[in-house]
């Protein structure tokens, strides 16, 4: 059973689709990077998944069944929202009742230990406590629900680097013992590069690109070369498909998919770092790179 | 999930227990008082006889009667509940964003609703019933001294009805904040709301819970057995012997008298229908007048008897509103998609 | 004990950064046969890794017969490394250091220096082992 199916799942707000169309797997016991820009769509699909909306068309299996089907799936499902919210004249402990309270199964003495252990004022209302140590306690709190899948929705934009660091130790902390499978939503993939293992790229409300970092690593590849004379690049051997071309001058750099070994002695080689992979699928237009995408400086991994 | 309501809105309880403390304490410190002077200065027998008790009316009324100042804002107090305990209740969650936190808990949304607002309903009607039954009890003296218990306003603040315009401006202000998601708006809504219904209720609608009856007078107009004692009275007019209106609304229209009883001066020494009017042309010319033409007063009415049986219909009525106001609540509450 | 570090510019592997770290502490002496080493659960806390990167760099050097994972207690070494001693590591640390400022001092920049390093290495790597 995996943590997440999406089949065409898609969803429209008025006139605009927020998600259009996106097909994926995510198997259990992933860290998953959900990536994107802002208005991608990704806080849309982590709401459907946890049942504060409903989806227009196709459908998004949770677990293996539906969002938010009954309080035994709720139970089983940690989320943490955009900007944290919490109640915000509820101190640490009452929040920690409130969990409590409101979770069939909850861990009130590992959430408190940990959030002692982090130094994170227990008798101080929420309105009180810094953007690090609230997502602190967010994060406790959805981890003390022990569950089986933990969504969380852009947690490390509003952290300084060291809260974020800080928020990550303390994630992988509480999922290093059991299969927990995490999603994790940014615009930001550097932080996240530790810590996942599995990607999923949403650009303007559709799926570009998802698998396990390995793998998508594996076959993609950074080429430098000479630039296309022609008005369309002709099929280089080894090249599925060309994701993104930026080119300087005489020279190209290419971004692409491979799906044998490069023979061509035209280019270069090189390993793609997960940041540009991303970059790639983010800055690639509906049909194809055009020759007019804005220059972008490429830091080529290992060379092969 | 008892806890989480509790601790959620024990602010807006403590608030409401203590000004409702305080409303007790004034009527606790007025009551005793009030009701002694209505029983020693013989007032309470005087009244218990049915008989006009004039000068005694008079020196409690000299007394008593700044109280009268008290009743708007006693009809307010459910406003106010509904405004303050009802329109945050969902809205706050709504507009501050703690739904995405509340309701990705283990709680179904239907679950969280309908603890919320029994909570909340149940307060209410303790509160109510409360405010209630010392109302009644500190009023007594007064509405006994003037036997008008049926007339708007001084119904809406007796019986049960306080408990049921409660329970309905929670809901209405429940139902708001559900709709509109917001604090402020759903509270001006709800207050706005509440006025409206209150008011199409009692001046529309109450007097044709049960058809009204109607009577005429025993006897030539000044007799005022048209409507029994304590009875609420809707219209009055005063007829001729063939029982066509002459004056609408009741009084004399000096003009149809002068222009049938020919010895009476014309009109003009004061205004037409005024009780004032009559000592200035002689009160026995008057009245021969009146005798001979056969006027009396005709009323429509709604007999004291039925005082309870309104309190019931208007109770029920209210807190079907309400009802349906919070099922309304839970709906949306279930369908909200943001 | 051993704490450990990570470099993400190096372009070598996290968990074989990982697993390399624990060798070397095992040549030197740092960690001994017995010793357990770091929870995956207190590793992934301080570095923010996945706790797969520290499953991976166990299970690796499990494989290489120096360390023993014992479910529901935790990984154990099992034997060291040969390698030099604290001091003789100390007085090759020294020699590197004069050879480098010879080379610093001769106009050989870092670059150049890499790349004699490791095409010496390259050569000898054949004669170590």
């Amino acid at each position: 059973m995996n943590a997440l199916e999406a089949s065409a799942l898609s969803k429209k707000y008025r006139n605009q689709w927020a998600l259009q169309d996106c097909s994926f797997s995510l198997s259990a016991g992933r860290i998953a990077a959900f990536v994107g820009p802002n208005g991608a769509g990704k806080t849309t699909l982590l709401h459907i998944a946890v049942g504060l909306l409903h989806a227009t068309s196709g459908s998004l299996h949770v677990l293996g069944g539906e969002p938010a089907a009954d309080e035994e799936m709720l139970s089983r499902v940690g989320f943490v929202a955009q900007d944290t919210p919490l109640y915000r004249n509820f101190t640490g402990e009452d929040l920690i009742a409130f969990a409590a309270h409101t979770n069939r199964t909850f861990d009130t003495d590992f959430t408190r230990d940990r959030l002692r252990s982090l130094d994170v004022p227990l008798d101080r209302k929420a309105s009180t406590l810094s953007g690090g140590q609230r997502a602190q306690v967010a994060l406790a709190l959805a981890l003390g629900k022990r569950p089986e899948l933990l969504l969380l929705d852009e947690p490390l934009a509003s952290l300084d680097p060291l809260a974020r660091r800080e928020f990550l130790g303390a994630l992988m902390e509480g999922v290093a013992e059991g299969e927990v499978t995490v999603v994790l939503s940014s615009h930001l993939i550097t932080d996240l590069e530790r810590v996942c293992d599995h990607l999923l790229i949403l650009s303007n409300g559709r799926l570009q690109l998802a698998g396990d970092i390995e793998d998508l690593v594996d076959d993609h590849r950074v080429l430098v070369g000479p630039r296309s004379t022609g008005a369309k690049r002709r099929a280089i051997a080894g090249v599925e498909s060309v994701v993104e071309e930026t080119v300087i001058g005489r020279q190209a750099t290419l971004v692409v998919r491979v799906d044998g070994p490069i023979v061509d002695p035209k280019w270069e080689e090189y390993e793609v770092s997960l940041e540009d992979l991303v970059l790639a699928y983010l800055g690639r237009k509906q049909h194809g790179a055009g020759a007019d995408e804005p220059v972008r400086a490429i830091s080529a991994g290992r060379a092969l | 999930m008892t806890w989480v309501v509790w601790r959620q809105h024990r602010q807006q309880a403590i608030v409401a227990a203590a000004a409702f403390g305080a409303i007790a304490l004034f009527l606790g410190i007025t009551g005793p008082a009030m009701s002694h002077t209505f029983h020693v200065s013989g007032l309470a027998a005087c009244v218990a006889q049915h008989v006009d008790c004039g000068p005694l009316l008079d020196s409690f009324d000299v007394k008593y009667n700044a109280y009268q100042f008290l009743v708007p804002l006693f009809l307010i107090l459910p406003a106010l509940v509904g405004i303050f305990w009802g329109a945050p209740l969902i809205a706050r969650e709504f507009e501050q964003g703690t739904f995405r936190f509340a309701w990705t808990q283990s709680v179904s949304r239907r679950r969280w609703a309908t603890t919320k607002i029994a909570a909340i309903a149940a307060g209410t009607i303790v509160l109510g019933v409360a405010a209630a039954t010392m109302l009644t009890w500190w009023s007594a003296p007064l509405v006994l001294s003037h036997t008008d218990k049926f007339v708007p306003g001084i119904f809406d603040l007796l019986g049960i009805v306080p408990i049921a315009y409660a329970l309905f401006a929670v809901a209405l202000g429940i139902a708001f904040g559900a709709l509109l998601g917001r604090v402020l708006p759903a509270m001006g809504a709800t207050a706005a709301g509440f006025v409206v219904v209150r008011f199409f209720m009692t001046i529309v609608v109450r007097k044709h819970y049960l058809s009204p009856m109607r009577a005429v007078s025993s006897g030539p107009f000044g007799f005022n057995d048209a409507a029994p004692r304590g009875a609420w009275v809707l219209t009055q007019n005063t007829i001729d012997k063939a029982g066509s209106i002459v004056s609408p609304g009741g009084g004399l229209d000096f003009q149809y008298l002068s222009s049938h009883c020919p010895g009476l001066p014309a009109p003009g020494s004061g205004a037409p229908g005024s009780a004032r009017a009559v000592p200035v042309l002689g009160k026995d010319l008057v009245f021969q007048c009146t005798a001979k033409l056969g006027l009396r007063t005709s009323s429509t009415f709604q007999p004291l008897n039925r005082f309870w049986t309104f309190q019931w219909m208007e109770f029920a009525i209210y807190v079907v509103l309400a009802a349906a106001l919070l099922g309304f609540a839970i709906w949306r509450v279930r369908s909200w998609s943001r | 004990m051993i704490e450990f570090r990570l470099d993400q510019r190096s372009g070598v592997a996290p968990y074989l950064q990982l697993a390399q770290q624990v060798r070397h502490s095992l040549r030197l002496g740092y960690l001994r046969p017995g010793d357990q080493l770091p929870r995956v659960k207190d590793v992934v806390g301080s570095l923010a890794i996945n706790p797969n990167t520290v499953l991976k760099a166990y299970r690796e050097l499990e494989r290489e017969g120096l360390v023993e994972g014992r479910p529901g207690v935790g990984t154990f070494v099992l034997r060291g490394l040969d390698g030099p001693s604290p001091r003789a590591h100390a007085a090759l640390q020294r020699s590197l250091e004069r050879w480098l400022r010879n080379a610093l001092d001769a106009g050989l920049d870092a670059e150049a220096i890499r790349g004699m390093f490791e095409t010496t290495l390259q050569d000898n790597r054949e004669i170590a082992s």
